[in-house]
């Protein structure tokens, strides 16, 4: 039983920013579909006003202060990027009709 | 030499601290070791032979001058390729950021620097951590020191190998899912993933946040504690790790069992095993039973939901998480040049591997509008379920064990479809949606001669009562001292 299609896919694929190939595509709808069946058992659970975990809780949830410290050096971060003006990293243009 | 190099990493540590041996003597050992034996295992994706040899030594000079030269001085390790390493590439086994040279250290890799250890290299891993076998690795296969025809296991399964084979005396891995503990087991070493917030995890590539921790894999208990005594405590760069005092653990492992409470769950229990597994780590409960443990039958009714509610939280978390490697800041760039989404597209497309995209595509459904109540939100009610299994069952116990993993190690390509794959670690998966302390060690072989691995989990910040265990087990037993016959 597929409980995912390939538009589906598709438009999860475009949410994240993920070029795939129709055999990707095809795969995925398949490996998809099986696993979320798997995780349908998660329904026969009775969750009802049980609070939703987020996150371990074991008296680590203080705040440090807000203090100014040294970051890292800008030319070394910049030279790890695959495009930069020593300044700022470089991307394709946002905006329609800008420069990049 | 030969004696040292079998010798347990506090025994490395005390003959170069008492000048029997030089650091600089002992890492030339080790990466003459790596050279001549890793073809065969693929355990490193990278050995550093000059950071190595440079530290070493700084070391030798240190203990020269009669400087304290911290609790890991000279003593050889090795770092999954997950962890942030200055001026050593770093690459999640992933294509999308091969070549990335970091400009800094994550805070494990700088305690490990500060206590005098030297880095012999980077380790194989899943990419991004994802899997359970060594396969997803984009960089190279590894195989398991014990059969090299069978995997290794994973995430971590460069770090449970390289251990195995006696390429370092002490490895760091993660765990996020069973990610050191599986290998562990299928490898035949000790590993153990800590409390969650034990271990700082600023400079660990995140693959799921509220899960991801660092741990270590070793070949003796004390060895893994002395790692433990290094890593863990509180760091202001990550605001989850704890305020808690580090305890003593290697005297932990003096320690007896003597009323140690050991509780065995219905529902992790040998049954969903293979039958020389399941008997193996009963005759490792025995063990400790003998040695004036207490055992009884508990239940943890939702953990049979840990599978499902995990690939839906760990895959979310991955999704947003991995949204940073975009072609921008690091790594591979590819696409148009012209066009911003093209080159998002295009980067992400051809720089992950299918697993890692598999996980980014089950994430963002289960965060999609419309989904998000059925799935990702109902996962997460499923697990403070499964936190408050744990927190009643350890009123009544002290620490839980089963097997770690249902089965041995297998060969590549054993498990057809990502469920199977998944299903390696149903054992594993509750103690990180838990947060909790676990261990697996050795507790026997199968008849093929591959290793079985005993899990143990502790409630939060009593990783002491595993390290009891372990120390007591590996008093009355000699399983840890084995070594795989082409790696003696």
């Amino acid at each position: 039983m597929s409980t995912v299609t390939e538009d589906e896919i598709r438009s999860l694929a475009r949410l994240a920013r993920l070029a795939l190939s129709d055999e990707e595509v095809r795969a995925l709808q398949t490996d998809l579909s099986s696993i979320l069946t798997h995780m349908q058992a998660l329904a026969e659970v009775d969750t009802e006003g049980v609070e939703a975990m987020t996150h371990v809780m074991l008296g680590n949830e203080a705040l440090r202060a807000d203090r100014v410290a040294p970051s890292l050096d800008r030319e070394r971060v910049l030279s790890a990027s695959p495009r930069h003006d020593h300044e700022h990293f470089s991307v394709p243009a946002i905006l329609p009709g800008s420069n990049s | 030499m030969s004696d040292l190099l079998s010798a347990s990493a506090n025994q490395q540590a005390a003959a170069i601290r008492n000048k029997e041996i030089s650091a600089s003597e002992l890492c030339s050992a080790y990466l003459a070791r790596i050279a001549k034996l890793d073809d065969q295992v693929g355990a490193f994706v990278r050995v550093d032979h000059q950071g190595a040899t440079a530290m070493a030594k700084l070391v030798d000079a240190a203990i020269a001058a009669g400087e304290e030269p911290g609790p890991l001085a000279g003593v050889p390790v090795a770092l999954k390729d997950l962890l942030v390493t200055e001026d050593l590439e770093t690459s999640a086994a992933s294509k999308i950021l091969a070549g990335w040279i970091p400009p800094y250290d994550g805070t494990a890799v700088a305690r490990l620097r500060n206590a005098g250890a030297v880095i012999l290299g980077k380790l194989n891993l899943d990419e991004f951590a994802m899997g359970s076998s060594n396969e997803h690795s984009s960089i190279k296969p590894c195989a398991n020191p014990w059969n090299l025809a069978r995997v290794p296991g994973g995430s971590s399964g460069g770090s449970a190998a390289a251990v195995a084979a006696n390429l370092c005396a002490i490895s760091l891995g993660t765990d996020t899912g069973g990610s050191i503990r599986q290998p562990a087991s299928f490898c035949g070493v000790l590993g153990l993933k800590p409390t969650y917030g034990r271990v700082s995890r600023y400079g660990v590539i995140a693959y799921a946040s509220s899960l991801d921790q660092i741990g270590p894999l070793a070949r003796s208990a004390e060895d893994a504690a002395l790692m433990l005594e290094v890593i863990c405590g509180k760091d202001p760069k990550d605001a989850t790790s704890l305020d808690a005092p580090v305890p003593a653990f290697r005297q932990a492992c003096q320690g007896d069992v003597r009323g140690l409470r050991i509780g065995i769950a219905d529902e992790m229990s040998g049954d969903l095993s293979d039958p020389q597994v399941a008997a193996a780590v009963e005759a490792g409960i025995q063990v400790l039973q003998r040695a004036g443990a207490e055992v009884s039958r508990i239940s943890l009714p939702h953990t049979r939901y840990a599978l499902p509610a995990y690939y839906l939280l760990a895959p979310a978390e991955a999704s947003s998480n991995l949204a940073r490697y975009d072609g921008v800041r690091f790594g591979m760039r590819a696409g148009d040049e012209r066009d911003l989404m093209d080159m998002y597209c295009q980067t992400r497309g051809q720089g992950f591997g299918a697993e890692v995209k598999r996980r980014i595509m089950l994430g963002t459904f289960a965060l999609r509008a419309g989904y998000y109540d059925a799935y990702y939100k109902k996962a997460q009610q499923v697990r403070a379920l499964i936190a408050e299994d744990f927190k009643q069952a350890f009123t009544k116990v002290d620490v839980i064990a089963s097997p770690t993993a249902p089965s041995v190690a297998f060969a590549p390509g054993a498990k057809a479809s990502p469920m199977d794959m998944y299903q390696a670690d149903i054992f594993t998966l509750s103690c990180n949606l838990a947060g909790l302390p676990g261990m697996s060690m050795c507790c026997g072989f199968d008849s093929d001669n591959m290793p079985i691995g005993l899990q143990l989990l502790a409630p939060p910040l009593q990783e002491e009562s595993l390290l009891r265990c372990a120390g007591e087990y590996q008093r009355r037993t000699d399983w840890h001292t084995r070594r795989p016959e082409a790696f003696q």
